[in-house]
This record gives structure tokens, C-alpha cells and sequence, in this order.
């Protein structure tokens, strides 16, 4: 019989894709029951009104992200908080597309992998943007951040080290992680030869373009943390009154100087 | 109007205003009460916990209440009603122009009145091609609010750029009907596709250049895709409904805000707005004339926010939108206490 922390390994690989967070970081989690191999995971979405194509996507991915975990034979996804949670709950646990649950919606040749993809990519430019930031505040000088390859990076406790010459980076640990991790699911080479910065299409950026390369990151990394404020400000306020003033996110790790 | 500690007399619109009813007799079942509980959580998540109301005044408050919040309490000379339908949602609608008419029959001199329209109506329609020409008629609109996330006989919603839609922007011309006020919000179709995505803005800026869209929201929380557009485009606009009260509960999130905006759009194109009864607007005129801009983000975007910026933002650039003559205005207002039933006039 899959166990509790099984479950919720596998529930921390599912994404708010807009938000760029896992739904268990966010607290949309209510409950996984476990029943044999039969899992029923409820969860909460901050708003009756958030977007039911990426609610959809959530469900979708709870459902088979736990579904891998051995010993799972059939998973239930519950949504609550939504204004189509009806027909999405249906069409997920049905084992339905998207395009199947709403046929009269959605364009029957559309992809909401699309749609993923955007935000993916959003994401990526966020983390990276936050990265280069980093180093950039560690006194790393630009053709230095972009010339760096993977192998050349070391994690040190909650500092990234780089080599040669050694070069010390604070706090940058986590933020390294957590772009290597967009990369891997963009498919982008996480090789130590490869180059660490690059574009979303895997090219490498020039020390001239990089100035306005970072205009657009640096807005989607700042539209990212606003929405996540946004949407654990509104669950909270619904859904855990006493955590209503509460106004820590955890997109604030994408806020730096 | 606000008085600085200088004395010096900022004249203010509140560019996005409502006057609602929500009340549970007017909802139409669950997707009534869902529209104004998730209005009810953003007033309650970013407003100061002493300017939090309950949710029966929330939910149904009057001509007198909403005078008071603005003309009396919130430094508003003027304010900009924008009417939004949902009539799917509420058996009489949720503030359509006829509700918002009654402040603006109330203070004429103060309330700019908007209308708005649906493609999906056509000709007849209650939100069609002859009521938008009525509403020219009767109330003389310069502007109108479109929800594109209306659902209406089974559709979910629609888009800016199609011959529909081409239609109403013609006849918007026409009619001298220049603003076009736009909510970028919660919207579910097409499904499959980003809800909140600004592009469609760009098409019709580009080929009706001489209406002016106001992006809602900043076109939040979708920013980085609507300033690249707004940048592009003379003729598209920042409202800055919904930006504002991040103000108090995540200032450096505002700050960042207000850097992006003023880098991409600059101070001529932003208009504040309260999003009235969302949030109230004297605590955040308050707060944004005390604002300041950090001085990392001044250096890293090369931007000010300067009290001509602010000027600006809080009344000037609307008032330019609207045809109206800021420095006239505040002499006849000077003239015209608020009077709100049964108290003495109130001094402005």
C-alpha cells in the first residue's frame, strides 16, 4: 500500500503552472485519503473564478503524478472552489481530456500542453533572472555569469561556489536548483559542459543583448510573485482566517534587489 | 480633492468605479454568489483591517454610501462609473448603466458616466448596436467598459478582434465614443487558450487608432505581456485598479509595480483607480501620495515617481481622456458641497 509520504512526493511535482509554485507549497492541499491502492487527493483553488484550463491541468497532473506511485491502482481528484469543478472533477476522474470535458468550448485541435509550454517558459525566465541576479550581486561580471558552465557551478550549504577562479555566491543555492529543475523539464542540457545561461531555445546570450534579454524576464518574475501573493492572500483570507494578515508568499523568493 | 502638507491641491479621479447590487435577492444561484464572495475575498485580503466591510454592505450598498466613500471620505473630485452586466450572473445585473445612472443623477458634476456593449447582442440586444447608440442618446457617453468574460447564452466570453467586435469599434467612432475601457480579468474562453492574454488589445489598438484602450488591472496578471504592448501602442492605456491596494499589504510588490509601469508606459498613460466598492478610495490616495519609489528600483529602471507623476496618475491623465478641465473643475466643485440625506452639507 502506497504511503502518506509517497503521495505527497509525487502531489509536490504538480504545478500551478501560472504561479510556477507546487500546490503543496501553495497549501491548495486539503486531504489525501488512502484506501488500499485507491487514493482520493481534495484540494482547494483560491478562487471560484481561476482559470479552469489550468485547474484542469492541476487535476490532470495530481492524477498521474500519483498515480505512478507503486501500489496505486486508482486515484480520485476532488476540486473544490471552482465555478466548472463539476464537469472537471467528472472529466478528470473519467480519465477525460480536456478537450473531451468541454467539447463545446474548446477547439477540438487545441493543446493545452501549449499552454503549459508558455508558462513554462515564464517560469524559466524567472528563475534564471533570479539567478543571474544573484550572481550579479555577488560583484560577477556579466560575460563571466555568461560564459559559465554547468560543471563550473558547485552547491555549498545555501551558497553556490564557482570555480575557476573560486568565487563565492550567497544564498543562491536553492535558486540554482530550482532553475536546473525548469530546465530538465524544458529539456534544456544540464550537462557540465553545457552552457549554464542560455535561452529557452537552448542559445547562447550575448553580454549586448543581455540588458534588454532581461527587461521581459524581469517583469514575468515580478508578474509571477505578484500573482502567488495574490492567490495565497485570497485563499488564505477564505480558507484559513486566522492566517488572513498573513501577507508571506512564498513568491517571495523571486523578489530581490 | 487632496491637499498636500504644502498646500497644494491634487485633483483626483477615481477612473474605475461601481455601483453594485449583489444582494442575495438579486443573485442567480451559485455563480451570483460566487462573483461577489471572490470580490468580497480581495476587499477583505488587501484592504487595512479597519477599512474592511462586512459582507451584507458589500454585498447591496447605496448612492448615498458610495457618495460619502468618494466625494466625502476618499479626496474624489470626480469618478468614472463603469458599468458591467452580468446578467447571467444577477437577475438585474450586477451594475449596469442604469443602476450606476442614479450617482450620476445624484451629482451630475461629478460622475462620468460609461456604458459598454457585447458583439455577442447584435443589432438589438440589450447590450447591442441600438443600445449603444441609446446610450450615446440618453447619457451622452464618451466611454464604455467591456467585460469580455460576460458569458451569454452559453458562450463563455469573446474576443476584441473579430468583424463582430470590428462592428461596435466602428460604431464607437461614430459616435464619439473614444474610451474603451477593457477588463483583462477572470475570463474561460477560449478554454484552451492563456484567459488573461492581452494580445487581442493589440490588433484593435493598432487598427482603431483613434479610440483609446485603458487596460483594467494593468492587464495583471498578465504585466510583462500587456507593457510590451502598451509600449508598442500610442493608444494603450494602464488602469491602475486592483495594482493599488497591494500598496499597503505588499508595497515593495507595488513599488515593482510602479517601476515596470512607469519604465514601459511612463507617467502620461496611467490612470488610478480605486476598483469602488472593491476597495475604498481614502486610504489609497493617502497612501500613494506618501508613497515613494525605493531607490534600487530608481537606479535600476532610471524612473521617478514625482509628485508631477503622481499628479498625473491621480487625476490629470484621465481628466485629459475625458475632455476635462482640471483647474475649471475644482473651482465649480469648490462651489458645490457634497450633500449627502438628511446631514449637513460636508466641506470637500
Amino acid at each position: 500500500m502506497p504511503t502518506l509520504a509517497e503521495i505527497n512526493r509525487a502531489l509536490a511535482e504538480v504545478y500551478d503552472p501560472e504561479l510556477d509554485t507546487p500546490i503543496t507549497e501553495l497549501g491548495f492541499v486539503n486531504e489525501v485519503q488512502i484506501a488500499d491502492g485507491h487514493v482520493t487527493v481534495t484540494y482547494t483553488v483560491p478562487t471560484f473564478w481561476c482559470a479552469p484550463n489550468f485547474v484542469f491541468m492541476m487535476s490532470q497532473d495530481i492524477r498521474d503524478e500519483v498515480g505512478r506511485v507503486p501500489g496505486v491502482i486508482q486515484v480520485t481528484v476532488l476540486v473544490r472552489n471552482n465555478c466548472l469543478e463539476d464537469e472537471i472533477n467528472r472529466g478528470v476522474n473519467a480519465g477525460r481530456s480536456f478537450a473531451e470535458t468541454f467539447p463545446a468550448d474548446v477547439d477540438q485541435n487545441a493543446d493545452l500542453e501549449v499552454l503549459r509550454h508558455t508558462f513554462n517558459v515564464k517560469g524559466f525566465l524567472a528563475r534564471q533572472d533570479v539567478l543571474i541576479r544573484r550572481m550579479r550581486q555577488a560583484g560577477l561580471a556579466d560575460n563571466a555569469i555568461l560564459t559559465l558552465r554547468l560543471g563550473d557551478v558547485k552547491v555549498q550549504g545555501e551558497d553556490l561556489i564557482l570555480s575557476p577562479p573560486p568565487h563565492r555566491v550567497p544564498l543562491a543555492a536553492a535558486d540554482l536548483l530550482r532553475y536546473l529543475h525548469k530546465r530538465r523539464r524544458l529539456q534544456l542540457s544540464v550537462a557540465a559542459e553545457a552552457l549554464l545561461f542560455t535561452t529557452v531555445a537552448g542559445q547562447s546570450i550575448a553580454e549586448t543583448e543581455l540588458a534588454t534579454y532581461l527587461r521581459y524576464s524581469r517583469s514575468a518574475r515580478l508578474n509571477i510573485a505578484f500573482n502567488t501573493s495574490l492567490c495565497e492572500g485570497l485563499l488564505r483570507t477564505q480558507f484559513f482566517p486566522e492566517r488572513q494578515h498573513d501577507h508571506s508568499s512564498v513568491g517571495d523568493r523571486l523578489m530581490i534587489g | 480633492m487632496y491637499r498636500t502638507a504644502d498646500g497644494r491641491e491634487i485633483f483626483v479621479i477615481d477612473a474605475h468605479t461601481h455601483l453594485w447590487d449583489a444582494s442575495p435577492e438579486n443573485q442567480r444561484g451559485k455563480l451570483g454568489k460566487g462573483w461577489i464572495d471572490c470580490f468580497y475575498a480581495y476587499h477583505k485580503n488587501l484592504s487595512p483591517p479597519d477599512k474592511v466591510w462586512t459582507l451584507e454592505h458589500y454585498e447591496r450598498y447605496s448612492v448615498e454610501d458610495m457618495a460619502r466613500d468618494l466625494f466625502v471620505e476618499g479626496y474624489v473630485d470626480m469618478c468614472i462609473l463603469q458599468s458591467t452586466n452580468l446578467f447571467e450572473f444577477y437577475h438585474t445585473g450586477f451594475n449596469p448603466i442604469e443602476r450606476n445612472a442614479q450617482l450620476k443623477e445624484a451629482f451630475p458634476e461629478r460622475v462620468i458616466l460609461n456604458g459598454s456593449f457585447d458583439p455577442r447582442h447584435g443589432e438589438d440586444g440589450p447590450l447591442g448596436l441600438n443600445a449603444l447608440r441609446q446610450a450615446k442618446q440618453q447619457y451622452g457617453i464618451q466611454g464604455v467598459k467591456l467585460y469580455t468574460a460576460e458569458w451569454h447564452n452559453g458562450s463563455r466570453g469573446w474576443k476584441l478582434n473579430t468583424p463582430e467586435a470590428y462592428r461596435f469599434f466602428e460604431e464607437c467612432e461614430k459616435l464619439g465614443i473614444t474610451n474603451i475601457h477593457i477588463h483583462k480579468g477572470p475570463t474561460i474562453w477560449p478554454l484552451d487558450r492563456d484567459s488573461f492574454d492581452v494580445a487581442d488589445v493589440d490588433y484593435v489598438a493598432t487598427d482603431f487608432p483613434g479610440l483609446t484602450f485603458i487596460v483594467e488591472h494593468c492587464g495583471l496578471p498578465r504585466l510583462e505581456d500587456f507593457c510590451w504592448i502598451a509600449t508598442q501602442e500610442t493608444n494603450v492605456w494602464g488602469g491602475l485598479a486592483v495594482a493599488m491596494p497591494f500598496i499597503h499589504s505588499r508595497p515593495r510588490y507595488f513599488a515593482e509595480v510602479m517601476a515596470n509601469l512607469l519604465y514601459w508606459l511612463g507617467p502620461d498613460k496611467l490612470t488610478f483607480a480605486s476598483d469602488y466598492a472593491l476597495w475604498t478610495p481614502g486610504w489609497l490616495v493617502e497612501k500613494f501620495m506618501a508613497f515613494e519609489l525605493p531607490e534600487d528600483l530608481e537606479a535600476e529602471f532610471g524612473v521617478k515617481l514625482t509628485m508631477e507623476a503622481k499628479e498625473k496618475i491621480l487625476g490629470l491623465n484621465a481628466a485629459r481622456l475625458y475632455g476635462i478641465d482640471s483647474e475649471a473643475k475644482k473651482e465649480q466643485l469648490r462651489n458645490m458641497p457634497v450633500v449627502l440625506d438628511g446631514a449637513a452639507p460636508a466641506t470637500v
